[in-house]
């Protein structure tokens, strides 16, 4: 007679059960899940109604439990009982709130020095992440606002020679071409874009301005979507000679007159009468010009144009494709263009493909302005710099938290819950966030102007304009909230009341001491590398402004020659010689060195039946352009005046590639270079042709006053201003219809480093906000440090120490940091100068000074930080420290 | 329909709660709803269902006594309210009009 064992659900059922289940409802559940089990076993059997028990239990993980669960943890567990059903007290009621408030206020008031901190770090963090977010954004917002934008294509070429070669830009007739052969493309434009010269001959003062022009056909503003304010879009240039300006042009051009039916002047030579007027053009399209011509007049003003063979950079054809055209199959169709405007051998070395709108801004192989993945590393410096903050954050606020654990412990003896606790932590964390935010939108508004300054951009923080941003910037608040908020709110809110009472917090229940080192460390180890290749770019910046380039730059003026005919040079340079500031006139086409205007051609030696492997630099200039610049001849004699080509100077690297062995031999030697025969008379000692980055190149010199477009005045120090005042008066009074402009040498070839210029103004950007941010992560730890050893430091007071050895005692600490961070900033930050130095052929060596420097600069701001912490505490009179039990 | 929204599920449960009457406590209505619809109906539906109506205010409910068949546990016993007889009555008639236009088309 065995006695029948009572059945029980399954014990994991149960317990998952109990863990679902909030607490309010917990005995009528289970009363009825018992009684449902009951009733199974009898109808189906112990095992069945096992099954069914856990089944029911796992159902019980629905949203509607689990958010009272939550709700019923974060508050204690003896008041509900008393509670009515489902009610639960909430940390969040308005006389709470309240309360919060006041408490953050006193705290924040009180603690100045500590908000102050926060505020800062954190404003600077969120101000950089507001600016690259708003200059991500920008750029990804490139040409989205056409409505056909995802039918509209421009076409690309790709040279097959020895490499492939690709450009945005194509051969004139090939917009003809594809509206005639394809049947999948709904409408074309070419868009041909010149600089040009506006002039207005009808009016008195004949005002002239320069602004870029671009010939379109009429359905371009089908195409894309630039809107008319006057004008019709169907015809406004569909007749020869007519144009479409912006309204900011119209403005400029005509101040409050009606533009429409005015016409102006392009380059001195065409007239055209305006047709429409659009609307200005929105910050994020790459399509710039201001003034749009008529097709068929460029037939007119540039008929060398129209050909298959050569591709003007400023030549672009955008076409619309048909709805539900496959692009792919589009861009395979255009294979036959090839081959029917080709002959055999060229069909092999042009190929055109279609590229999407949304790709021109990101595809940098077409002179795209940003790549995607460059966005990408931005975005990602951008997140680095927040969560950084964000720690540094944390770090300030734990290691305060031990000063408060008196306040916390107090509130939780009266009654306070853990869920009232943390979200005041919030509250506080709220504050803090909120003024460092409103800093942080200031700063970035002030900022705005030089970012775009120095990248060229027009990025706009207009929060009505663009829904992103302000979205964007709810976000980063709520989520630096909750991040910088939550953990020092989880763990205060977790003290143990007695411990906190009794001021003996250890770390481990702060928590995360060596994270926080591993912090400090990964930040200086930032800072440091940011620091060496600042150092190391000022450097070769100052090498590449400062060293010998070979000849001399100093004191000369470029002007530009409009019309080259001798007889207006000779002009020219009689009514300047005279100009008494002036010691030195030279027409030329460009000085030695140029980062533009450089022309590389063709050159066959001396009876040598086919041209040379290599290209040779071509320059022109009169016999005053060797002394102008100080370039000496290591033999022959220097040019002979004249008006065109008859003899050659080289220089000594074309002497070298011509594969002559002494400059005395090719003396006298006959030369054909650009197709012009002439004699070498001299070779020239070799100077910089072009940057620091290239080798020097094979360069010629030689008379041809056709190709003199420039004129460079060596002028004297004194008097300046008045010398290039009297230099204005003078060239407008010779090119009455061209427009006045100048530029020193040494500035010009400044142009050679733009870029380097700004990746450095970027480095010390970044160097900057790294310094700052890692020293505020190191005050947030020694203020953590200190508060530790109050009691220590009293103790060791007590028996003798001095205030140096205390302060050694955290010295030493951040002594260790420093150094390690600095081992793993050296290989890196070495590594990625060397990489940078490599590209210049001429450059300045690294030294140990440099890796030193950056050492020594983060010990100093390390030393400025801690030391003003550490001296404060052991400077505490040791009676007060001990005393705090 | 004015006021609170009432699911095809909550309609069923409170027309249970009518049908049992007196004994209307939450296993017993998903007895009762199986038995009658031959649908997997779920405790922890039909709880949800129950807060939700009491918020609603269709329901009222109080705790009754502890019996020894359910682990010594007590039972909430839920009660209908005019409030959710009217929203019952309401939810027929419109359902009627309904089944009238479609028997009578040219209405």
């Amino acid at each position: 007679m065995k006695k029948k064992r009572q059945a029980t659900p399954p014990r994991f059922a149960h317990r998952l059960f109990r863990l679902l289940c909030p607490p309010e409802l917990f005995e009528e559940l289970e009363g009825d899940m018992q009684e449902q089990f009951e009733l199974d076993v009898n109808r189906a059997g112990e095992a069945a109604a096992r099954k069914t028990y856990l089944l029911e239990a796992v159902k019980f993980a629905k949203p509607y439990y689990l958010k009272r669960r939550i709700a019923g943890l974060l508050t204690s567990r003896r008041k509900t009982k008393k509670k009515v059903h489902y009610y639960s007290p909430k940390p969040l009621s308005t006389a709470m709130i309240k309360n919060y408030l006041t408490v953050a206020r006193r705290t924040i008031v009180r603690y100045k020095s500590y908000t102050l901190i926060n505020v800062l770090g954190l404003a600077l963090g969120l101000s950089c992440g507001i600016l690259i977010f708003s200059l991500v954004n920008y750029h990804l917002g490139f040409d989205k606002f056409h409505a056909n934008a995802d039918r509209v294509y421009r076409i690309t070429s790709e040279l097959h020679n020895e490499t492939v070669s690709k450009y945005g830009s194509v051969p004139q007739p090939i917009g003809a071409a594809m509206r005639d052969d394809y049947p999948f493309v709904e409408k074309v434009s070419m868009l041909i874009s010149f600089g040009g010269n506006i002039s207005f001959p009808s009016r008195r003062d004949n005002p002239k301005f320069d602004d870029g022009v671009a010939y379109v056909e009429p359905d371009f503003f089908h195409i894309l979507d630039f809107p008319f304010l006057a004008g019709n879009p169907e015809d406004a240039l569909s007749q020869p000679n007519s144009a479409v300006i912006t309204e900011r042009l119209a403005e400029k051009y005509f101040k409050k007159d009606q533009a429409i039916g005015k016409s102006f002047r392009l380059d001195n030579k065409t007239d055209f009468t305006i047709t429409g007027i659009l609307k200005n053009l929105p910050e994020n399209t790459d399509i710039r010009q201001e003034i749009y011509l008529s097709y068929p007049s460029i037939k007119q003003t540039t008929p060398w144009l129209n050909t298959w063979g050569g591709i003007l950079s400023a030549t672009q054809a955008y076409i619309l494709l048909k709805p539900g055209t496959d692009a792919s199959k589009a861009d395979e169709a255009m294979a036959s263009i090839s081959t029917k405007y080709y002959d055999a051998k060229d069909a092999k070395t042009f190929k055109f493909h279609l590229q999407p709108l949304s790709d021109i801004h990101m595809n940098q192989e077409f002179g795209g302005a940003i790549a995607k993945s460059q966005l990408f590393a931005l975005s990602l410096i951008g997140l680095f710099l927040v969560i950084t903050a964000c720690v540094n954050f944390i770090n300030l606020a734990t290691a305060q938290a031990l000063g408060r654990s008196k306040e916390i412990g107090v509130r939780k003896v009266m009654g306070s819950m853990k869920g009232q606790l943390f979200w005041q932590f919030i509250v506080e964390t709220g504050l803090i966030t909120l003024i460092a935010f409103i800093f942080a939108i200031g700063l970035s508004y002030l900022t705005l102007p030089f970012m775009n300054e120095m990248l060229s951009t027009r990025v706009t923080l207009d929060w009505l304009k663009d829904i992103n941003q302000p979205i964007f910037a709810a976000c980063l608040l709520v989520v630096v909230i909750f991040i910088s908020g939550s953990y020092p709110g989880l763990v205060l809110a977790g003290f143990q009341p007695i411990t906190a009472l009794k001021g003996k917090l250890t770390q481990s229940q702060i928590g995360g001491f060596s994270i926080r080192k591993g912090l400090v460390i990964a930040q200086f180890a930032i800072s440091q590398t940011l620091l060496i290749g600042t150092i190391v770019i000022t450097g070769q910046m100052r090498f590449n402004t400062q060293a010998d380039m070979g000849f001399k730059k100093d004191a000369i003026v470029l002007l530009s020659v409009p019309e080259t005919s001798p007889a207006k040079q000779s002009a020219m340079r009689a009514r300047f010689s005279q100009l008494p500031g002036v010691e030195k006139v030279a027409f030329l086409s460009a000085p030695p060195a140029s980062p533009e205007n450089n022309f590389d051609t063709g050159i066959r030696y001396a009876g040598r039946p086919e041209n040379e492997k290599f290209t040779i630099f071509y320059k022109t200039g009169d016999p005053e352009y060797l002394s102008m610049f100080g370039l000496k001849l290591v033999a022959g004699r220097n040019l002979v005046p004249s008006d065109t080509t008859r003899e050659y100077l080289l220089n000594e690297t074309a002497v070298e590639k011509l594969g002559v062995k002494s400059p005395q031999e090719v003396i006298g030697k006959n030369v054909n270079i650009n197709g012009r025969n002439g004699i070498i008379v001299g070779v020239m000692k070799d100077f910089h042709s072009k940057s620091f980055r290239e080798k020097i190149d094979p360069v010629c010199l030689t008379t041809r006053a056709a190709d003199n477009a420039q004129c460079a005045l060596k002028v004297s120090n004194r008097n300046l201003a008045a010398t290039l005042a009297s230099i204005q008066k003078l060239w407008n009074e010779t090119n009455p219809d061209y427009i006045y402009s100048y530029q020193f040498l040494d500035e010009h070839l400044q142009h050679f480093y733009e870029l380097d210029q700004l990746i450095l103004q970027l480095m010390w950007l970044f160097a900057g906000i790294a310094i700052f941010i890692s020293s505020l992560g190191l005050y947030g730890l020694i203020s953590f440090m200190v508060a530790q050893k109050t009691k220590e430091i009293g103790v060791r007071k007590t028996l003798g120490a001095g205030v140096g050895s205390i302060v050694w005692l955290f010295g030493r600490q951040f002594a260790h940091l420093l150094v390690i961070a600095f081992v793993i900033a050296a290989p890196i930050g070495w590594w990625l100068v060397d990489k940078y130095l490599a590209d210049f052929q001429y450059h300045i060596e690294l030294n140990l000074t440099t890796f030193i420097a950056a050492l020594g600069i983060t010990f100093l701001i390390a030393i400025l930080t801690v030391g003003y912490r550490s001296v404060k505490a052991a400077l505490i009179n040791p009676v007060n420290a001990l005393r705090s039990e | 329909m004015g006021r609170s929204y009432l699911g095809e599920f909550e309609e069923l449960v409170l027309l249970t709660v009518i049908v049992l009457g007196a004994g209307a406590y939450g296993l017993s209505i998903a007895e009762e709803l199986r038995q009658r619809t031959n649908r997997t109906i779920s405790l922890s539906a039909v709880h949800i269902a129950l807060y939700r109506l009491e918020e609603k205010g269709f329901v009222t409910s109080q705790m009754g006594g502890a019996t020894l068949s359910r682990g010594g546990r007590k039972k909430r016993l839920f009660m209908i309210t005019t409030a959710g007889r009217n929203m019952l009555t309401e939810i027929q008639e419109i359902r009627n009009q309904f089944w009238y236009a479609i028997v009578n088309p040219a209405q």
